[in-house]
């Protein structure tokens, strides 16, 4: 322990430990930073929070217009990108297992494969967003706004937190690619110190994204399909 | 760090069929006449498919006490917000404003 370490020049094949300076072990850092990792989606939780409360309040303010316009939106498409977050999740979770379990190539291919359902869930997502700014139901920058009855303004407000909610989650889901591209480059190179670390907290991000479509899809899409 | 034994993989597959049928419930309840129970239920379903992600693919079952913690930290802290943000709006129409005629029962 007292010997002082020798920083390997070039990092080995399979995984071994780099334990930072100030940690004792690297159990002690890897529960440091998976907390950290927590701590930091505890303020994503309240990032979204905010427009899930504005939601909760004009909801029950509006329910009928919110049901309504609700019914504008695509289940089936939106069942689709969520069975496509769900199974990108899985993927996820059996790369991380991949990496605790020192199988790095198994790792590469399932992040891969993430990255491939990430970019199918998006690709989804904008052609939504064509269909709606063609149908006249994208309330923003001024764009005329097809609803014209007496609850079109609350309509218009459902549009602008649907854009609002899903626009933000679109973004942690471009983030998210980003950074799993970037993981499987890394990872594939072998230059990461710790890689069931690092794969790890990048796994938690991803799964966090995929809890907020979780709630997102219901919300939205189906606020009541009986009529 | 390498802990001692990931879980079985059967498990992630179990978990992955356990968030379809999820998926599938949340659908047909938005579909099915509930009346009052629709959103609790949209809502019950989605809070299990949350905890399913949580415990077993973000590893939260085998964390230590304090990631637990901080893990429902996000949560306790968003009920605190909604809990504040609801209690103005829906209380608001409890008491007489000022220039609204009284209700009759207070007028005297």
């Amino acid at each position: 322990m007292n010997t002082p370490a020798a920083i390997p020049t070039k990092l080995p094949e399979t995984p071994v430990d780099h334990v930072a300076h100030h940690f004792d072990d690297a159990r002690q850092q890897f529960d440091a930073c998976v907390l950290g990792m927590w701590a930091f989606l505890a303020s994503e939780v309240m990032f979204f929070g905010g427009l899930l409360t504005a939601y909760t309040v004009y909801r029950q303010s509006a329910h009928e217009a919110f049901a309504q316009a609700s019914r504008e939106l695509d289940v089936t498409l939106g069942a689709i990108n969520t069975l496509v977050l769900l199974t990108s999740s899985l993927t996820m979770a059996l790369a991380v297992r991949a990496s605790h379990l020192g199988n790095l190539r198994m790792a590469v291919l399932q992040i891969v494969s993430t990255l491939a359902l990430g970019a199918v869930f998006l690709g989804i997502k904008l052609s939504e967003y064509v269909h709606k700014f063609h149908e006249g139901l994208a309330p923003l920058a001024g764009l005329p706004f097809r609803e014209t009855g007496p609850e079109a303004g609350q309509e218009k407000l459902f549009f602008g937190l649907y854009f609002a909610m899903t626009g933000v989650h679109a973004l942690h889901m471009v983030v998210g690619l980003g950074l799993l591209a970037w993981l499987a480059f890394k990872l594939q190179r072998r230059r990461l110190a710790n890689p069931n670390l690092t794969v790890e907290i990048c796994g938690l991000y991803w799964h966090f994204v995929d809890v907020a479509w979780i709630f997102l899809f219901p919300l939205l899409y189906l606020i009541d399909r009986t009529r | 760090m390498t802990t001692a034994a990931p879980p079985r993989l059967a498990n992630y597959f179990i978990v992955y069929a356990l968030l379809i049928v999820g998926l599938a419930a949340t659908v047909a309840v938005s579909y099915a006449h509930l009346g009052p129970f629709n959103v609790p239920a949209m809502l019950a379903i989605a809070c299990a498919k949350a905890t399913l992600v949580a415990l077993y693919f973000m590893h939260v079952r085998e964390s230590p006490k304090l990631v637990r913690l901080a893990a429902v930290a996000g949560l306790i802290w968003f009920c605190i917000l909604l809990a504040f943000v609801l209690s103005d709006y829906m209380t608001r129409g409890w008491l007489p404003q000022r220039g609204a005629p009284m209700p009759t029962a207070l007028a005297d």
